[in-house]
Protein backbone atom coordinates (compact mmCIF):
# COMPACT_ATOMS: atom_id res chain seq x y z
CA UNK A 1 0.00 0.00 0.00
CA UNK A 2 1.44 3.56 -0.65
CA UNK A 3 1.01 5.31 2.25
CA UNK A 4 1.13 8.69 0.69
CA UNK A 5 -1.65 8.07 -1.61
CA UNK A 6 -3.72 6.82 1.45
CA UNK A 7 -3.42 9.85 3.32
CA UNK A 8 -4.41 11.80 0.09
CA UNK A 9 -7.73 9.45 -0.02
CA UNK A 10 -9.22 11.74 3.10
CA UNK A 11 -10.31 9.17 4.65
CA UNK A 12 -8.12 10.20 7.59
CA UNK A 13 -10.08 13.14 7.94
CA UNK A 14 -13.33 11.66 7.49
CA UNK A 15 -11.58 9.06 10.02
CA UNK A 16 -11.53 12.19 12.51
CA UNK A 17 -15.00 13.71 11.74
CA UNK A 18 -16.13 10.74 13.16
CA UNK A 19 -17.29 9.23 9.06
CA UNK A 20 -16.30 6.60 8.56
CA UNK A 21 -17.56 2.89 9.53
CA UNK A 22 -16.19 0.56 12.05
CA UNK A 23 -14.28 -1.69 9.81
CA UNK A 24 -12.42 1.71 8.11
CA UNK A 25 -12.22 2.80 11.64
CA UNK A 26 -9.69 -0.39 12.37
CA UNK A 27 -8.22 -0.18 9.29
CA UNK A 28 -7.33 3.18 9.91
CA UNK A 29 -6.22 3.05 14.05
CA UNK A 30 -4.50 -0.72 12.30
CA UNK A 31 -2.00 1.72 9.92
CA UNK A 32 -1.64 4.36 12.09
CA UNK A 33 -0.30 2.11 14.59
CA UNK A 34 2.74 0.30 11.66
CA UNK A 35 3.02 3.73 9.98
CA UNK A 36 4.29 6.56 12.11
CA UNK A 37 3.08 9.09 9.15
CA UNK A 38 -0.56 8.35 9.25
CA UNK A 39 -0.11 8.54 12.64
CA UNK A 40 1.00 12.15 12.80
CA UNK A 41 -1.43 13.33 9.68
CA UNK A 42 -4.50 11.95 12.36
CA UNK A 43 -2.95 13.82 15.06
CA UNK A 44 -2.40 16.91 13.29
CA UNK A 45 -6.26 16.51 11.87
CA UNK A 46 -7.37 16.09 15.33
CA UNK A 47 -5.70 18.75 16.95
CA UNK A 48 -7.38 21.25 14.25
CA UNK A 49 -10.45 19.93 14.92
CA UNK A 50 -10.29 20.36 18.21
CA UNK A 51 -9.32 23.87 18.05
CA UNK A 52 -12.01 24.53 15.91
CA UNK A 53 -14.63 22.87 18.30
CA UNK A 54 -13.40 24.85 21.18
CA UNK A 55 -14.37 27.84 19.55
CA UNK A 56 -18.21 26.82 20.62
CA UNK A 57 -17.26 26.52 23.88
CA UNK A 58 -20.54 27.27 26.60
CA UNK A 59 -20.77 27.61 30.05
CA UNK A 60 -23.30 24.72 31.39
CA UNK A 61 -25.58 25.82 33.77
CA UNK A 62 -24.27 26.59 37.21
CA UNK A 63 -26.56 23.91 38.56
CA UNK A 64 -25.57 21.13 36.35
CA UNK A 65 -22.94 20.21 37.84
CA UNK A 66 -24.61 19.15 41.02
CA UNK A 67 -26.45 16.95 38.86
CA UNK A 68 -24.42 15.04 37.16
CA UNK A 69 -22.37 14.45 40.59
CA UNK A 70 -25.91 13.26 41.89
CA UNK A 71 -26.56 10.64 38.85
CA UNK A 72 -23.11 9.91 39.10
CA UNK A 73 -23.47 9.19 43.21
CA UNK A 74 -26.82 7.17 42.29
CA UNK A 75 -24.81 5.17 39.63
CA UNK A 76 -22.36 4.54 42.26
CA UNK A 77 -24.77 3.27 44.84
CA UNK A 78 -26.44 1.33 41.96
CA UNK A 79 -23.43 -0.48 41.11
CA UNK A 80 -22.73 -1.60 44.48
CA UNK A 81 -25.90 -2.92 45.14
CA UNK A 82 -25.40 -4.71 41.62
CA UNK A 83 -22.29 -6.22 42.97
CA UNK A 84 -23.74 -7.36 46.03
CA UNK A 85 -26.66 -8.96 44.00
CA UNK A 86 -23.87 -10.00 41.73
CA UNK A 87 -21.65 -12.03 44.69
CA UNK A 88 -25.03 -13.25 46.21
CA UNK A 89 -26.08 -14.81 43.07
CA UNK A 90 -22.67 -16.03 42.42
CA UNK A 91 -22.91 -17.62 46.41
CA UNK A 92 -26.25 -19.05 45.56
CA UNK A 93 -24.77 -20.45 42.32
CA UNK A 94 -22.00 -21.98 44.03
CA UNK A 95 -24.57 -23.62 46.49
CA UNK A 96 -26.48 -25.24 43.37
CA UNK A 97 -23.22 -26.42 42.26
CA UNK A 98 -22.64 -28.43 45.09
CA UNK A 99 -26.06 -29.93 44.46
CA UNK A 100 -25.16 -31.31 41.36
CA UNK A 101 -23.73 -33.59 43.51
CA UNK A 102 -26.46 -34.53 45.85
CA UNK A 103 -26.85 -38.05 43.92
CA UNK A 104 -23.46 -38.68 43.16
CA UNK A 105 -23.27 -38.13 47.09
CA UNK A 106 -26.43 -40.34 48.06
CA UNK A 107 -24.96 -43.28 45.31
CA UNK A 108 -21.84 -42.98 47.40
CA UNK A 109 -23.60 -43.02 50.15
CA UNK A 110 -25.75 -46.34 49.19
CA UNK A 111 -22.38 -48.29 47.93
CA UNK A 112 -21.04 -47.79 51.53
CA UNK A 113 -23.83 -48.50 53.20
CA UNK A 114 -24.08 -51.82 51.25
CA UNK A 115 -20.13 -52.51 51.74
CA UNK A 116 -21.35 -51.64 55.52
CA UNK A 117 -24.15 -54.16 55.57
CA UNK A 118 -21.89 -57.00 53.73
CA UNK A 119 -19.64 -56.08 56.29
CA UNK A 120 -22.27 -56.46 59.18
CA UNK A 121 -23.61 -59.84 57.77
CA UNK A 122 -19.58 -61.27 57.54
CA UNK A 123 -19.44 -60.31 60.98
CA UNK A 124 -22.55 -61.31 62.23
CA UNK A 125 -22.04 -65.02 61.04
CA UNK A 126 -18.72 -65.19 62.12
CA UNK A 127 -20.20 -63.81 65.64
CA UNK A 128 -22.60 -66.65 65.20
CA UNK A 129 -20.20 -69.15 64.21
CA UNK A 130 -18.12 -67.88 67.30
CA UNK A 131 -21.40 -68.09 69.49
CA UNK A 132 -22.24 -71.76 68.59
CA UNK A 133 -18.84 -72.46 69.40
CA UNK A 134 -18.80 -70.97 72.50
CA UNK A 135 -21.84 -72.64 73.38
CA UNK A 136 -19.99 -76.49 72.58
CA UNK A 137 -16.90 -75.42 74.62
CA UNK A 138 -18.91 -74.29 77.40
CA UNK A 139 -21.45 -77.33 77.29
CA UNK A 140 -18.23 -79.50 76.85
CA UNK A 141 -16.71 -77.80 80.19
CA UNK A 142 -19.57 -78.46 81.58
CA UNK A 143 -19.85 -82.33 80.68
CA UNK A 144 -16.02 -82.05 81.80
CA UNK A 145 -17.15 -79.90 84.99
CA UNK A 146 -19.81 -82.93 85.98
CA UNK A 147 -17.25 -85.31 85.02
CA UNK A 148 -15.21 -84.07 87.39
CA UNK A 149 -18.07 -83.47 89.75
CA UNK A 150 -18.97 -87.16 89.86
CA UNK A 151 -15.32 -88.21 89.34
CA UNK A 152 -14.59 -86.25 92.77
CA UNK A 153 -17.62 -87.41 94.21
CA UNK A 154 -16.31 -90.84 93.39
CA UNK A 155 -12.87 -89.95 94.71
CA UNK A 156 -14.48 -89.10 98.19
CA UNK A 157 -17.19 -91.93 97.98
CA UNK A 158 -14.15 -94.26 97.68
CA UNK A 159 -11.94 -92.69 100.09
CA UNK A 160 -14.50 -92.65 102.45
CA UNK A 161 -14.77 -96.27 101.98
CA UNK A 162 -10.98 -96.58 102.29
CA UNK A 163 -11.33 -95.20 105.29
CA UNK A 164 -13.97 -96.87 106.67
CA UNK A 165 -11.55 -100.53 105.43
CA UNK A 166 -8.68 -99.07 106.85
CA UNK A 167 -10.43 -98.75 110.78
CA UNK A 168 -8.63 -100.87 112.97
CA UNK A 169 -11.42 -101.70 114.73
CA UNK A 170 -12.89 -103.92 112.03
CA UNK A 171 -13.32 -107.12 112.25
CA UNK A 172 -13.80 -109.08 108.41
CA UNK A 173 -16.17 -111.66 108.02
CA UNK A 174 -16.56 -113.46 104.78
CA UNK A 175 -19.64 -115.41 103.91
CA UNK A 176 -19.71 -118.10 101.71
CA UNK A 177 -22.75 -119.57 100.10
CA UNK A 178 -25.23 -121.72 101.79
CA UNK A 179 -27.35 -122.88 99.37
CA UNK A 180 -26.84 -124.94 96.43
CA UNK A 181 -28.91 -121.87 94.50
CA UNK A 182 -26.24 -120.13 94.83
CA UNK A 183 -23.01 -121.82 95.04
CA UNK A 184 -20.21 -119.53 93.86
CA UNK A 185 -22.30 -117.02 96.13
CA UNK A 186 -19.29 -114.85 98.34
CA UNK A 187 -19.58 -111.56 100.43
CA UNK A 188 -17.10 -109.63 102.51
CA UNK A 189 -18.64 -107.88 105.70
CA UNK A 190 -16.91 -105.75 107.49
CA UNK A 191 -17.90 -105.05 111.04
CA UNK A 192 -16.40 -101.97 113.35
CA UNK A 193 -17.14 -103.59 116.57
CA UNK A 194 -16.76 -99.88 118.53
CA UNK A 195 -18.85 -98.02 116.04
CA UNK A 196 -21.01 -101.24 115.53
CA UNK A 197 -21.20 -100.05 111.88
CA UNK A 198 -21.89 -103.04 109.45
CA UNK A 199 -21.01 -102.79 105.72
CA UNK A 200 -21.25 -105.10 102.62
CA UNK A 201 -19.50 -105.94 99.71
CA UNK A 202 -21.22 -107.98 97.32
CA UNK A 203 -18.41 -110.19 95.88
CA UNK A 204 -20.56 -112.60 93.86
CA UNK A 205 -24.44 -113.22 94.42
CA UNK A 206 -26.98 -113.95 92.08
CA UNK A 207 -29.63 -111.12 90.81
CA UNK A 208 -32.38 -111.61 92.96
CA UNK A 209 -35.92 -112.59 90.87
CA UNK A 210 -38.59 -109.52 91.01
CA UNK A 211 -40.03 -108.73 93.71
CA UNK A 212 -37.12 -110.15 96.19
CA UNK A 213 -34.48 -108.87 97.95
CA UNK A 214 -31.52 -110.18 100.36
CA UNK A 215 -31.68 -109.53 103.39
CA UNK A 216 -28.83 -109.60 106.16
CA UNK A 217 -29.40 -111.19 109.71
CA UNK A 218 -27.07 -110.98 112.55
CA UNK A 219 -27.44 -113.89 114.53
CA UNK A 220 -26.66 -113.80 118.16
CA UNK A 221 -27.02 -117.36 119.94
CA UNK A 222 -30.41 -117.83 119.34
CA UNK A 223 -31.08 -114.13 118.74
CA UNK A 224 -31.56 -113.30 115.06
CA UNK A 225 -32.06 -109.24 114.40
CA UNK A 226 -32.26 -107.52 111.08
CA UNK A 227 -29.68 -105.82 109.91
CA UNK A 228 -30.85 -104.15 106.73
CA UNK A 229 -31.92 -105.23 102.91
CA UNK A 230 -29.13 -104.72 99.84
CA UNK A 231 -28.56 -104.97 95.96
CA UNK A 232 -26.48 -106.59 93.94
CA UNK A 233 -26.89 -104.33 91.17
CA UNK A 234 -24.98 -101.21 92.38
CA UNK A 235 -21.79 -101.02 90.18
CA UNK A 236 -20.16 -97.95 91.96
CA UNK A 237 -20.80 -98.47 95.82
CA UNK A 238 -18.09 -100.46 97.01
CA UNK A 239 -19.88 -101.07 99.93
CA UNK A 240 -22.88 -100.81 101.16
CA UNK A 241 -23.89 -99.77 104.77
CA UNK A 242 -26.24 -102.13 106.95
CA UNK A 243 -27.94 -101.62 110.27
CA UNK A 244 -25.33 -101.55 113.16
CA UNK A 245 -24.92 -104.68 115.50
CA UNK A 246 -23.71 -104.56 118.73
CA UNK A 247 -23.01 -108.17 119.46
CA UNK A 248 -23.41 -111.38 116.97
CA UNK A 249 -21.19 -114.48 116.14
CA UNK A 250 -22.58 -115.80 112.83
CA UNK A 251 -23.70 -113.41 110.02
CA UNK A 252 -26.42 -114.81 106.96
CA UNK A 253 -28.05 -113.68 104.12
CA UNK A 254 -31.75 -114.68 103.21
CA UNK A 255 -33.75 -114.27 99.73
CA UNK A 256 -36.76 -112.11 101.16
CA UNK A 257 -39.33 -110.08 99.54
CA UNK A 258 -38.88 -106.74 98.33
CA UNK A 259 -37.93 -104.24 101.36
CA UNK A 260 -37.11 -107.04 103.90
CA UNK A 261 -39.29 -108.91 106.99
CA UNK A 262 -39.11 -108.79 110.40
CA UNK A 263 -38.61 -112.45 110.77
CA UNK A 264 -36.84 -114.39 108.40
CA UNK A 265 -38.86 -117.08 106.12
CA UNK A 266 -36.31 -117.28 102.75
CA UNK A 267 -33.84 -119.28 102.14
CA UNK A 268 -30.60 -118.94 103.32
CA UNK A 269 -27.77 -117.65 100.23
CA UNK A 270 -24.43 -117.06 102.56
CA UNK A 271 -23.20 -117.39 105.76
CA UNK A 272 -20.17 -116.44 107.58
CA UNK A 273 -19.17 -116.75 110.99
CA UNK A 274 -17.46 -113.76 112.96
CA UNK B 1 -3.93 23.77 25.37
CA UNK B 2 -7.36 22.02 26.65
CA UNK B 3 -7.04 22.85 29.88
CA UNK B 4 -9.55 25.36 31.10
CA UNK B 5 -8.51 28.60 32.98
CA UNK B 6 -10.88 27.63 35.57
CA UNK B 7 -9.41 24.55 36.36
CA UNK B 8 -6.93 25.58 39.04
CA UNK B 9 -5.61 22.03 40.43
CA UNK B 10 -2.43 21.37 39.82
CA UNK B 11 -3.10 17.36 38.14
CA UNK B 12 -2.16 15.91 35.28
CA UNK B 13 -4.17 13.99 32.45
CA UNK B 14 -2.30 10.73 33.62
CA UNK B 15 -3.44 11.23 37.38
CA UNK B 16 -6.92 12.16 36.34
CA UNK B 17 -7.07 9.12 34.30
CA UNK B 18 -5.96 7.04 37.48
CA UNK B 19 -8.75 8.50 38.82
CA UNK B 20 -11.90 8.05 36.78
CA UNK B 21 -10.67 4.44 35.99
CA UNK B 22 -10.72 3.53 39.95
CA UNK B 23 -14.67 5.29 39.77
CA UNK B 24 -13.71 8.06 42.08
CA UNK B 25 -16.16 10.90 41.85
CA UNK B 26 -13.90 13.45 42.58
CA UNK B 27 -12.08 12.60 39.68
CA UNK B 28 -15.43 12.98 37.74
CA UNK B 29 -15.82 16.42 39.36
CA UNK B 30 -12.56 17.61 37.98
CA UNK B 31 -13.19 15.95 34.90
CA UNK B 32 -16.20 17.99 34.79
CA UNK B 33 -14.19 21.16 35.55
CA UNK B 34 -11.76 21.09 33.02
CA UNK B 35 -14.21 20.02 29.96
CA UNK B 36 -17.58 21.11 31.02
CA UNK B 37 -17.16 24.15 29.05
CA UNK B 38 -15.99 22.13 25.79
CA UNK B 39 -18.42 19.54 25.98
CA UNK B 40 -21.65 21.55 26.57
CA UNK B 41 -20.70 23.93 23.80
CA UNK B 42 -20.36 20.66 20.91
CA UNK B 43 -23.82 19.40 22.50
CA UNK B 44 -25.57 22.59 22.38
CA UNK B 45 -24.48 22.87 19.32
CA UNK B 46 -25.87 19.80 18.25
CA UNK B 47 -29.16 19.38 20.58
CA UNK B 48 -30.10 23.09 20.16
CA UNK B 49 -32.01 23.45 23.19
CA UNK B 50 -30.32 23.89 26.59
CA UNK B 51 -32.82 21.48 28.42
CA UNK B 52 -32.04 18.83 25.72
CA UNK B 53 -27.93 19.64 26.21
CA UNK B 54 -28.32 19.24 30.20
CA UNK B 55 -29.95 15.92 29.70
CA UNK B 56 -27.28 15.08 27.22
CA UNK B 57 -24.13 16.13 29.31
CA UNK B 58 -25.32 13.92 32.11
CA UNK B 59 -25.78 11.00 29.88
CA UNK B 60 -22.56 11.36 28.65
CA UNK B 61 -21.01 11.80 32.32
CA UNK B 62 -23.03 8.23 32.88
CA UNK B 63 -21.47 6.87 30.17
CA UNK B 64 -17.97 8.25 31.04
CA UNK B 65 -18.10 6.77 34.25
CA UNK B 66 -19.63 3.14 32.55
CA UNK B 67 -17.04 2.90 29.86
CA UNK B 68 -14.32 4.87 31.96
CA UNK B 69 -12.91 0.64 31.86
CA UNK B 70 -12.44 0.56 27.77
CA UNK B 71 -10.57 3.95 27.81
CA UNK B 72 -7.23 3.21 26.39
CA UNK B 73 -4.88 6.04 26.47
CA UNK B 74 -2.79 5.08 23.77
CA UNK B 75 -5.34 5.61 21.13
CA UNK B 76 -5.89 9.15 22.31
CA UNK B 77 -6.20 11.98 24.96
CA UNK B 78 -8.99 11.68 27.81
CA UNK B 79 -10.68 14.63 25.49
CA UNK B 80 -11.05 13.20 22.48
CA UNK B 81 -12.70 10.23 23.70
CA UNK B 82 -15.19 12.10 26.10
CA UNK B 83 -15.93 14.79 23.48
CA UNK B 84 -16.47 11.15 21.16
CA UNK B 85 -19.39 10.24 24.03
CA UNK B 86 -20.63 13.77 24.24
CA UNK B 87 -20.92 14.10 20.75
CA UNK B 88 -22.66 10.32 20.19
CA UNK B 89 -24.95 10.69 23.00
CA UNK B 90 -26.32 14.70 21.35
CA UNK B 91 -26.38 12.61 17.38
CA UNK B 92 -28.16 10.10 19.50
CA UNK B 93 -30.89 12.62 20.58
CA UNK B 94 -31.56 14.57 17.45
CA UNK B 95 -31.98 11.42 15.69
CA UNK B 96 -34.93 10.43 18.08
CA UNK B 97 -38.75 10.86 16.97
CA UNK B 98 -39.20 12.67 19.76
CA UNK B 99 -36.16 15.08 18.79
CA UNK B 100 -37.36 15.57 14.50
CA UNK B 101 -41.15 16.17 15.75
CA UNK B 102 -39.87 19.02 18.39
CA UNK B 103 -37.02 20.56 15.82
CA UNK B 104 -40.35 20.82 12.99
CA UNK B 105 -42.56 22.23 15.37
CA UNK B 106 -39.87 25.31 16.60
CA UNK B 107 -38.50 27.60 14.49
CA UNK B 108 -35.11 27.94 14.64
CA UNK B 109 -33.29 30.62 13.10
CA UNK B 110 -31.64 30.42 9.64
CA UNK B 111 -28.18 29.74 9.65
CA UNK B 112 -27.67 28.56 12.91
CA UNK B 113 -27.62 25.09 11.99
CA UNK B 114 -24.89 25.51 8.47
CA UNK B 115 -22.84 28.03 9.89
CA UNK B 116 -22.11 27.09 13.73
CA UNK B 117 -22.29 31.05 14.69
CA UNK B 118 -23.55 29.92 17.90
CA UNK B 119 -24.97 32.33 20.07
CA UNK B 120 -22.75 30.91 22.90
CA UNK B 121 -19.66 31.48 21.29
CA UNK B 122 -16.93 31.41 24.06
CA UNK B 123 -15.94 34.98 24.25
CA UNK B 124 -12.27 34.24 26.38
CA UNK B 125 -10.89 32.52 22.93
CA UNK B 126 -10.46 35.79 21.32
CA UNK B 127 -8.09 34.27 19.09
CA UNK B 128 -9.69 31.18 17.60
CA UNK B 129 -12.84 33.45 16.28
CA UNK B 130 -10.30 33.78 13.30
CA UNK B 131 -10.06 30.44 12.84
CA UNK B 132 -13.89 30.19 12.66
CA UNK B 133 -13.83 33.89 10.31
CA UNK B 134 -10.94 32.66 8.30
CA UNK B 135 -12.04 29.03 7.24
CA UNK B 136 -14.51 29.45 4.34
CA UNK B 137 -18.67 28.59 4.56
CA UNK B 138 -18.59 25.69 1.95
CA UNK B 139 -15.92 24.14 4.67
CA UNK B 140 -17.69 25.08 7.89
CA UNK B 141 -20.67 23.80 6.36
CA UNK B 142 -19.65 20.18 5.47
CA UNK B 143 -17.60 19.87 8.73
CA UNK B 144 -20.92 20.87 10.87
CA UNK B 145 -23.25 18.50 8.69
CA UNK B 146 -20.36 15.76 9.68
CA UNK B 147 -18.94 16.54 12.84
CA UNK B 148 -21.76 17.72 14.58
CA UNK B 149 -24.92 16.55 12.86
CA UNK B 150 -23.05 13.00 12.14
CA UNK B 151 -24.06 12.34 8.78
CA UNK B 152 -22.39 10.14 6.68
CA UNK B 153 -20.59 11.32 3.31
CA UNK B 154 -23.87 10.29 0.82
CA UNK B 155 -26.70 11.93 3.99
CA UNK B 156 -24.37 14.95 3.56
CA UNK B 157 -23.93 14.67 -0.47
CA UNK B 158 -28.21 14.06 -0.18
CA UNK B 159 -28.76 17.03 2.16
CA UNK B 160 -27.09 19.53 0.27
CA UNK B 161 -27.45 18.90 -2.79
CA UNK B 162 -23.60 18.34 -3.68
CA UNK B 163 -22.17 15.59 -5.39
CA UNK B 164 -20.75 12.52 -3.09
CA UNK B 165 -17.19 13.24 -4.55
CA UNK B 166 -17.05 16.90 -3.87
CA UNK B 167 -18.66 16.20 -0.03
CA UNK B 168 -15.14 14.26 0.44
CA UNK B 169 -12.92 16.58 -1.39
CA UNK B 170 -14.05 19.43 1.05
CA UNK B 171 -13.86 17.50 3.90
CA UNK B 172 -10.17 16.59 3.03
CA UNK B 173 -9.68 20.29 2.04
CA UNK B 174 -11.43 21.65 5.60
CA UNK B 175 -9.41 20.07 7.13
CA UNK B 176 -6.22 20.57 5.89
CA UNK B 177 -7.26 24.56 6.15
CA UNK B 178 -8.37 23.89 9.75
CA UNK B 179 -4.71 22.47 10.28
CA UNK B 180 -3.15 25.66 8.48
CA UNK B 181 -5.19 28.16 10.45
CA UNK B 182 -4.46 26.71 13.61
CA UNK B 183 -1.00 25.57 13.03
CA UNK B 184 0.71 28.63 15.37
Amino acid sequence: MNIREYIESGIIESYVLGATSPEENEEVEKLAKNHPEIQMEIEASKVALVEYIMQFQAEPPANLKNKVMEKLAFLEEEEQEEEIRHEIKRISQTSKGLQIWIPYLAAACLVLLLVSLGFNVLLYNNWQKTKKELALAESQQQILASDIKSLKANYTQVNKELAILKDPYNTYIELQSASEEAPDAKVALIWNKQTREVYLHVKNLPQPPPGKQYQLWSVDGEKVADAGVFDVSSEKILIQKMKNVSRANTFIITLEKEGGVQVAEGKAYAKGDV
Amino acid sequence: MLTRSTSNVPINEDQLVILLKSKDRKGFALLYDRYSAALYGVILKIVKFEELAEDVMQDSFVKIWKKIDTYDPQKGTLFTWVLNISRNTAIDKIRTPEYRRRITDTPLEDGLQHTGSNVQIAIDHIGINQVLESLAPEYQEVIDIIYFKGYTHQEASEHLGIPLGTIKTRVRIALRELRKLTKN
